[in-house]
């Protein structure tokens, strides 16, 4: 079995991937905060990243499995209208709060990653005992 | 990778909030400089503006001091007329910094560079939990 394939890594990693690039777009607007003119950038939301990643719809795996609905094309936001850039995010306290946000949810990615990961570890060490 | 080039971006926040600082310093030290010769004058407030700029090698906006600039303001007078710089009449000018603007200026800084001290610790420690991964 390829791990990569497996949706959960797929989602973490692009996870991952954009709290990277949301950070460095947090650095720039912090770092420029006291620039004349400068209009600090917005990151899109998650979602957008999410509708791209692979599939993570629920397989029966036997014949007694209730089907779940199918997963909604996209997931509902909690705001509609697109951020626009500067319109709210200029604040120096209000990009200091998204960095915490992104600083808690990069944790919580990196240790679902992980216990995930050690879910193959176990699987993998029974398998050796067995065998 | 991104959380290196946000530590990149931080450190050029705080460089230039260092530099606002000694600006800041400078002109305290010197708000009590004046001229040596009758009607000469004083010490000019200096200031300092910046400028977001694109690193070209990492595709990233940093920010860098534009200019350190002269506050053009005219000198306030003082009456001393013992003051090797004091006019026929008199009157000293005095520089133009006003120590209230100065303080100001100094804890925005300091906010500033507290900021970016923050973005730079937070992306320490997501960086470190990433290679944790690897454990």
């Amino acid at each position: 079995m390829d791990l990569t394939s497996s949706g959960l890594f797929t989602l973490a990693e692009r996870r991952l991937a954009w709290i990277d690039r949301a950070q460095e777009v947090r650095a720039e607007n912090i770092a420029n905060a006291d620039t004349p003119g400068y209009q600090p950038a917005e990151m899109p939301p998650f979602s957008a990243s999410l509708d791209q990643a692979a599939g993570l719809a629920p397989t029966a795996t036997s014949p007694g499995d209730i089907p779940l609905p199918p997963l909604p094309d996209q997931l509902p936001s909690a705001s509609s209208a697109p951020a626009v850039a500067g319109a709210d995010g200029g604040t120096l306290e209000n990009q200091l709060g998204k960095l915490a946000d992104s600083e808690t949810m990069q944790n919580f990615v990196v240790n679902l990653y992980g216990a995930y990961l050690g879910m193959f570890r176990t699987a993998l060490d029974i398998s050796n005992g067995a065998g | 990778m991104d959380l290196t080039k946000a530590i990149a971006i931080a450190s050029s926040g705080m460089q230039v909030q260092s530099a606002r600082l000694t600006v800041v310093a400078e002109n305290l030290a010197n708000q009590e400089t004046t001229g040596a010769t009758p009607g000469a004058d004083p010490y000019r407030r200096k200031t300092i503006s910046f400028a977001d700029v694109l690193d070209p090698a990492t595709g990233v906006d940093l920010v860098r001091v534009k200019q350190v600039g002269e506050d053009e303001s005219a000198f306030p007078l003082r009456y001393d007329p013992t003051n090797p710089a004091a006019n026929a009449a008199g009157y000293v000018k005095v520089p133009n910094v006003n120590t209230f603007i100065e303080m100001t200026d100094m804890r925005d800084a300091e906010q500033s560079y507290s900021a970016n001290l923050q973005v730079l610790s937070v992306s320490r420690s997501m960086l470190t939990r990433v290679i944790g991964m690897l454990k």
